[in-house]
């Protein structure tokens, strides 16, 4: 190696010009950013907390200040039974989806289980697919009169109902499995897997090892998962909306929206206050989350040195295999088949054969009824329109909370997660009350989709940041460090190297808040308006008015389109992935 | 080209200090070397002069320009600093083909598309990679991407080039190829360099100055041969090449410059050359094994001037070029180095006076531990 030619470098040195916009910092760019991520999170809290001590609605004058609203919920009878449904429910789902979901992710992480990594993207569906539909193809298979229902109490003689907490704990306990699969799945990739060939070379047997070493590791990861899904289960609507109306079961979220709906007084403090105790204790176990789990280390991944040999199941493999892959038929697979099959029956019952009912009726009906059309329409919209407006917005939030020195700058990677233990239902109320409260802009927004827009984007905060972090983080420093260095500003070193290097981030975070937004309702349930309604919240409304074959029809629609989206979601982050990287 | 000054720059990190009270000044077109233990803060110092790291204190200025005055509350930012720099990792941005990344630092200094097309040809000429800068930096291979790194980071003609650790990635035979050729292009540049490493190897051979640090202390600085020869203290002396480390109490003046030392352990007495020492204080010798000469029992008197000691020549292990002899006196052990295969048994070893090299520091009496050596090798 020698040497080229002496350049225009080094001693006769040409003064270049400066470099352009360095002398802006972007300090104000990461300002405005963070008011906005703070302000849409924080704000929206502040008039309902207003709300459930006001002894009248926040649109009437001259009321007082009262602790009424707290007394009504507290002397309310049905408010106790809905907490205990709610408790035992929360545990069910809790014991049931950490315990599978612990299973799977050993099964699938260090185990020789056939077909393990179709089985691990299987295994995802229940959080990607449309809880309602879920939810009523449970129904139809497992409900009262179900499809398999008389098989399972009559031939098996199995004690169940699917119509009590316990049974919509099992229910709940499959749709979470998803979450302590992740959880625990990214635990062991992290683990260090020669610790259990240590094991090995010492001679013990592989289900020693699982027993000895591989859970005993895997403990803060199950506390972790454990407390998330707790939470999330405390916030259940959908269930007891779908599944406990027939017992007369409420949970605490159902009591809420029930109370709302059929208060004679309009807007009752109670529910407010009801909505504030349980905004608490949902950040109270979060916060106990966060001091367990330790907030900053959990999203760096670190990659394992050695892919090491997986585990001999030996004889068992088999018989594992068709019990996680029985498992997925019977929790996701069998009711989406059902809810499918509802969808084309006038009406579905373990008597009568369905080929002798098939019909397109329920879809006609689903669009051409004005509110189920518009709905599909809005959600639509609102769901393209919000994933592109939280992406973005959360993209360059991401980077002032990791990649800049913005004073606030910590701040934000705690309240881009705090959204998540703000359950839906107070998100929607939140919203309503503050659309009443800040005057203007709230008299615009409540009455159009942008309103409903803006709750679909607090609701979709930490999803969207939990998919970008991670990939942040292995995006070395360096790279932004050497844009730095020959001149760029933040900004400039943002948009030409980070935000294209995120760039499989982004598409999937677009698919992910898609796909939520089209299927959430509860953050919209109190704001929808006719001409505003969404699919979700019609979904609802009109289940709870006894219409069954429209509603499957439409769970069947968003099936469809959330296959539809997470099919080019994949595809567009396949082909990013291959775009050159170091 | 200007200089670099660093005036007594301080950082911590909460209770720990990584450096304290750093100052030098790297000369105009100097290849100047921070060389110290992972950890040192030495990559610290870097980044404090790229602008990644915020000192807690003192003053940093390239030629008239003051780039941090804590105490005025300037600082700054990395993009105004005009300076080039290879990481470690290089750094090169693998979503950009090789072009595209030498020719961004031109694209934000809104050079027109033609001067930066000639330019970014030029670049790469100079780094020897003139066919490939259509690739992307998967397609290259690591002393390629470390060339890609270093034409980006000398496109824009920065006033000083900061390089941290930029052969740890490349095998031992690259590594050599590329430090000879870095040192020409320096030459021919005649550009300010900061050069971060913890391979004294790599430090001796290229650079024109030498800054070794230690838990965020500047311990000397010097040219290569100056750190080897006349290490300042023991830390210096142990971290750069081998050495034999002995401590000793001062016995005698024997003339103006010449001092009788006896060593512990041993109990023999060593003539050194020293500038003024103190009967009675407590010295530590440095040795480096390549000065201990041996002979067969006896025949070390023939040496004039020299100190004799009788030893024991124990183990002797081929090093290719060269013997490494393991040594034992009197209870301490020694380390030599020479061209010739020798029987272990009774041997003279003789030490030049010259070759003692009296460390400045505190040398406190160690309490001898069984096993440990007192004349411990380090290297």
């Amino acid at each position: 190696m020698s040497a080229g030619p002496i350049s225009s470098v080094g001693a006769q040195r040409s003064v270049l010009p400066a470099p352009r916009g360095a002398r802006w910092r972007g300090t104000g760019l990461q300002g405005a950013v963070w008011l906005v991520t703070a302000g849409l999170i924080i704000l929206p809290l502040l008039p309902l907390v207003y709300a459930s001590v006001r002894s009248r609605p926040l649109y009437e004058a001259g009321g007082t200040l009262t602790l009424q609203g707290y007394r009504d919920l507290l002397s309310d009878p049905a408010f106790w039974r809905a907490a205990r449904n709610t408790l035992e429910f929360a545990v069910t789902v809790t014991t049931i989806s950490v315990v599978w979901g612990a299973a799977l992710a050993v099964l699938i992480e260090r185990t020789d289980l056939p077909a393990r990594r179709l089985l691990g993207h299987l295994a995802l569906l229940p959080i990607l697919l449309p809880p309602l539909g879920l939810i009523m193809g449970w129904t139809t298979l497992y409900g009262d009169g179900g499809y398999l229902t008389g098989t399972i109490t009559g031939t098996l003689h199995l004690p169940w109902d699917l119509g009590t907490p316990w049974g919509m704990g099992v229910m709940g306990g499959a749709v979470a499995m998803p979450v302590a699969l992740i959880t625990l799945r990214s635990a062991l990739r992290g683990g260090d897997a020669s610790l259990e060939d240590a094991a090995r070379s010492a001679g013990a047997s592989a289900p020693l090892i699982l027993r000895r070493i591989t859970i005993p590791m895997l403990r803060p990861a199950l506390a972790n998962a454990a407390l998330l899904i707790f939470t999330i289960s405390l916030e259940q609507l959908g269930i007891p909306i779908f599944l406990g109306a027939e017992h007369d079961i409420n949970f605490f979220a159902s009591y809420l929206y029930d109370t709302w709906s059929n208060s004679e007084t309009p807007d009752p403090a109670s529910v407010s206050a009801g909505a504030v105790l349980l905004l608490l204790t949902a950040t109270v176990l979060i916060m106990l989350r966060q001091r367990l789990v330790g907030a900053g280390t959990r999203f760096i991944a670190e990659a394992r040195v050695s892919a090491s040999q997986p585990l001999p199941l030996g004889r068992w493999r088999l018989p594992a295999a068709a019990v996680a892959t029985a498992l997925l038929l019977v929790t996701v697979i069998g009711p989406v088949g059902g809810v499918i099959l509802a969808s084309f029956v006038t009406l579905l019952t373990p008597l009568l054969s369905p080929f002798s009912m098939l019909t397109l009726d329920n879809f006609h009906t689903a669009v051409s009824d004005p509110a189920l059309k518009t709905s599909i329409r809005n959600s639509v919209v609102l769901g393209a329109a919000g994933a592109v407006t939280t992406t973005g917005l959360i993209a360059v939030a991401t980077l002032v909370a990791h990649r800049s020195q913005f004073a606030l700058r910590h701040s934000l990677r705690f309240l881009m997660l705090y959204p998540r233990s703000i359950p839906g239902i107070i998100v929607s109320l939140a919203f309503f009350w503050s659309y009443l409260f800040f005057v203007p802009p709230g008299d615009w927004l409540r009455n159009n989709l942008v309103g409903e827009g803006v709750a679909l984007v607090v609701r979709g905060i930490p999803l969207a940041y939990m998919i970008m972090a991670p990939s942040l983080a292995r995006i070395a420093e360096e790279l932004d460090g050497a844009g730095r260095v020959v001149g760029a500003s933040w900004w400039t070193t943002s948009r030409r190297i980070v935000l294209p290097l995120l760039r499989p981030a982004i598409f999937g975070s677009l698919t992910i808040l898609f796909v939520a937004m089209l299927n959430d309702y509860e953050a919209a349930i109190f704001l929808a308006k006719p001409g505003t309604e969404l699919m979700g919240v019609e979904m609802v409304r009109q289940y709870m008015q006894g219409t069954e074959g429209p509603v499957a029809a439409m769970a069947v629609i968003q099936l469809g389109i959330t296959a539809i989206v997470l099919g080019i979601g994949a595809l567009l982050i396949r082909l990013n992935r291959g775009a050159p990287r170091a | 080209m200007p200089d670099i000054v660093l005036d007594r720059v301080s950082k911590s990190y909460g209770a720990t200090e990584v450096l304290k009270d750093v100052g030098f000044t790297a000369a105009s077109g100097e290849l100047f070397t921070l060389l110290g233990p992972s950890g040192c803060g030495k990559t610290t110092t870097l980044q404090s002069i790229a602008g990644f790291v915020a000192p807690d204190r003192g003053v940093i200025r390239c030629g008239s320009d003051v780039l941090v005055d804590v105490a005025h509350k300037v600082s700054l930012p990395t993009e105004r600093r005009d300076l080039g720099m290879v990481f470690q990792s290089y750094a090169v941005w693998p979503h950009m083909s090789v072009g595209e990344n030498v020719a961004f630092p031109l694209r934000v200094r809104g050079i027109c598309r033609a001067e930066r097309k000639s330019r970014v040809e030029e670049m790469l000429a100079l780094v020897e990679l003139d066919d490939l800068g259509e690739r992307y930096p998967h397609e290259l291979s690591g002393g390629q991407r470390q060339r890609v790194a270093l034409a980006r980071a000398l496109v824009y003609s920065p006033r000083l080039l900061l390089l941290d650790e930029p052969f740890s990635n490349l095998d031992a035979k690259l590594r050599e190829r590329a430090r000879s050729w870095l040192r020409q292009l320096h030459h021919q540049l005649g550009l300010t360099t900061l050069f971060v490493t913890h391979d004294q190897d790599e430090a001796l051979a290229m650079s024109d100055r030498i800054l070794v640090m230690d838990r965020g202390v500047v311990q000397q600085v010097g040219a290569p041969e100056e750190i080897y020869r006349r290490p300042a203290n023991e830390f210096v002396a142990t971290f750069i090449g081998q050495c034999n480390v002995l401590r000793a109490m001062v016995t005698e003046r024997i003339e103006k410059g010449r001092y009788r030392l006896k060593l512990d352990g041993a109990g023999s007495a060593l003539d050194v050359h020293a500038d003024a020492l103190t009967i009675g204080d407590r010295a530590v010798i440095a040795i480096r094994p390549e000065s201990l000469r041996l002979a067969p029992r006896g025949r070390g008197e023939l040496v004039p001037a020299a100190n004799v000691l009788e030893g024991e020549l124990r183990n002797l292990a081929f090093l290719g070029d060269r013997y490494r002899y393991e040594l034992t006196c009197g209870g301490i052990d020694l380390v030599a180095q020479g061209g010739q295969a020798m029987q272990p048994g009774s041997v003279s070893i003789v030490i030049p006076p010259d070759a003692c090299v009296v460390l400045s520091g505190a040398a406190p009496e160690q309490p001898r531990q069984s096993g440990t050596p007192v004349g411990a090798l380090v290297g």
